[in-house]
């Protein structure tokens, strides 16, 4: 499974496996968008885009961050981003385009992307992985 | 990492558990719990202990990383946690006061008694879900202009009375009277100013909630006489905290501060515990811009009050007398105290996350008539169970910093929890028992389902029978709206 998500008291843990590594980074996004409205990223995603740019110290750093500021953007924007377009990765950083779709309503509130426990790491084949934890 | 065992602990005293600073070569000071033996049994099963270790790493921590009976794991540091850390020159982390900054609990207190209105119960929980905007990311009434935003961020509680949307007389009796002095709004972002723009006076989802309880038992006469608490009074709790802007301002200062350590040769076993020296250019903006974030809770706090006397109004009329506010506690906060550390007064920031200020007699900030008896502090327990009030104690400042537990606790996650709960039976059978909900879904309901919980009864009791506050009043729900 790309995305799986396991139990955690009070919290819900996020655990993505992916094939490269902008590929993380659009598969999180997807992750973590299906917790805020649940399967909410199966349908078009071009109606409404964000550009957005982080800069991180270092591979897991950069993912917390992008998170976090593509979930303030869900917020104000009140768009649930499923996309992205990626202008520029490296290690440190990302500069992209989310694209979504207009929400009303949210199935769940995520309150915060935290830094606990997680860690980006790359294993012997090039694939990628990491396991996040939302503050709900 | 290895996982906490009972054998690591020393028991201090009956209620006082210890890992000594020798147990992990980066502690700084002994981690401790205050917990019954049944509780610390429970504690144990998560990795909460091993947290709490982690938090005694922190630079400048004095005497003990400290945990509450109702503690359970989270991110970083564990909820129901408590690390005092020496002023200026020790560490403030936002990880340590948490991502809904000043979440808290207000009690107010009305002259109708349950058994005059039980009949009514039902339309006021439908009046007040009506009044009261909760639920993910809902906005309510009041769209604050950027003026008004500076305000409410600097004035707290006084806003709301200022702008008709709360009572004078209830700022004595919100803990710092619902106003930090040091906030600064020019250190709060755009992105966080946006995000509460129009979420003040709603409650917002998870663990939160309007509720109407009566008094059920009364434990200390002469305290409850002090509170204004009566046997079958009927009473109203609130539980929310600083929204969508408090979430804001800890994710941009957490990454602020990991970004930051570094420069300070801060080194931690955990991203999530990220600090910075207070008297640091970042520690202070971080403290300024929570000061302002608390504010904002406090005056969220007060205008959903003001929902609430509406709600309450147009249900009974002018027969049902008005809402008095006993007090407002915070359970998720940092603040400057000077507390008694080797017979010497030193000046602390306290880090309370998940817990709860229990200050004992002789306070002078609370208002006349409660000096004596002691600083109320509201703990709520899980829907369906029973709350109850209690009284901060001098025993307190002795051994937790002058704190005590801030709920039942979590003891099941919330996915779990939905698993094995049937939440329209559940809403079915506290409505046989006479405790009415309303909520915007029934996942909310499963979620805060009371096996989710621990038993908030023993939490209380560990509380009482250590001595950091004693048992005023129980409280019984009969009517909740959930967010």
């Amino acid at each position: 499974m790309p995305i799986e998500y396991r139990s955690h008291t009070a919290d819900i843990q996020m655990v993505i496996k992916a094939d490269d590594f902008q590929q993380l980074f659009e598969l999180s996004l997807e992750g973590m968008s299906n917790i805020l409205v649940h399967s909410g990223c199966i349908t078009t995603y071009d109606e409404q885009s964000q550009e957005i740019e982080i800069s991180g110290q270092d591979t897991t750093n950069l993912l917390i961050d992008f998170l976090s500021e593509a979930l303030s953007y869900t917020y104000v924007n009140k768009v649930l981003y499923c996309k992205l377009h990626v202008l520029a990765l490296n290690d440190r950083h990302i500069k992209a385009l989310l694209f979504g779709l207009p929400i009303q309503s949210l199935d769940e509130e995520i309150k915060a992307v935290t830094y606990h426990e997680a860690k980006v790491e790359q294993d012997i084949e090039g694939k990628w992985s990491v396991s996040i934890i939302f503050d709900i | 990492m290895k996982r906490i065992q009972k054998s690591d602990l020393i028991r201090l005293e009956d209620y006082l558990w210890e890992i000594p600073a020798s147990f992990r070569n980066d502690m700084l000071v002994p981690a401790r719990v205050l917990a019954s033996e049944a509780l610390l049994d429970q504690i144990i099963d998560d990795r909460s202990l091993n947290q709490l270790v982690n938090v005694a790493t922190l630079p400048g921590i004095q005497v003990a990383s400290l945990v509450m009976p109702d503690v359970h794991e989270g991110y970083g540091f564990p909820i129901g946690g408590v690390a005092a850390t020496l002023h200026p020159e020790g560490v403030i982390s936002p990880g340590g006061i948490g991502y809904d900054i000043n979440c808290g609990v207000r009690l107010m207190t009305s002259s109708l008694n349950i058994d005059e209105v039980r009949d009514q119960i039902e339309e006021l929980s439908k009046e007040m879900y009506a009044q009261i905007p909760s639920g993910m990311g809902k906005g309510g009434q009041i769209i604050l202009s950027e003026e008004e935003m500076t305000d409410v961020l600097t004035r707290g509680a006084l806003w709301a009375v200022e702008n008709g949307y709360g009572k004078q007389e209830d700022l004595e009796h919100i803990e710092n009277h619902g106003q930090f002095e040091g906030a600064d709004p020019k250190l709060v972002s755009e992105m966080a100013k946006k995000r509460g723009r129009n979420q003040l006076g709603t409650i917002g989802s998870g663990n939160h909630f309007v509720e109407i309880d009566y008094v059920e038992s009364i434990y200390e006469t002469e305290i409850a006489k002090a509170y204004g608490l009566n046997p079958r009074q009927l009473v109203v709790l609130i539980h929310t905290g600083s929204r969508g802007l408090g979430h804001q301002v800890a994710t941009d200062y957490i990454r602020l501060m990991v970004n930051a350590m570094s420069k300070y040769n801060i080194e931690l076993p955990d991203r999530e515990l990220a600090c910075v020296p207070f008297n640091s250019e970042e520690g202070q903006s971080y403290f300024k811009a929570m000061c302002a974030a608390a504010n904002y809770a406090w005056c969220n706090r007060e205008v959903i009050s003001w929902e609430m006397r509406k709600a309450w109004y147009n249900v009974f009329g002018e027969a049902g007398g008005s809402l008095e506010l006993l007090y407002d506690v915070a359970h998720n906060i940092a603040k400057i105290e000077d507390h008694k550390i080797d017979s010497r007064y030193q000046k602390l920031i306290v880090h309370r996350k998940g817990a709860t200020r229990a200050f004992g007699p002789g306070f002078s900030e609370l208002p006349e008539k409660l000096i004596q008896a002691g600083q109320p502090v509201i703990i709520p327990g899980s829907m369906g169970t029973c709350s109850y009030v209690l009284a901060g104690t001098n025993r307190s400042m002795e051994i937790t910093f002058g704190s005590c537990c801030h709920g039942a606790g979590r003891r099941l996650s919330r996915r779990a929890a939905k698993r094995i709960v049937n939440a329209p039976v559940l809403k079915e059978e506290l409505a046989e028992r006479g405790i009415y909900v309303q909520a915007g879904s029934y996942k909310g309901i499963a979620e805060e389902a009371p096996v989710a919980y621990k038993d908030v009864n023993m939490v209380v009791q560990s509380i009482q029978d250590s001595g950091v506050a004693k048992m005023v009043a129980k409280l019984k729900p009969v009517g909740v709206v959930k967010g």
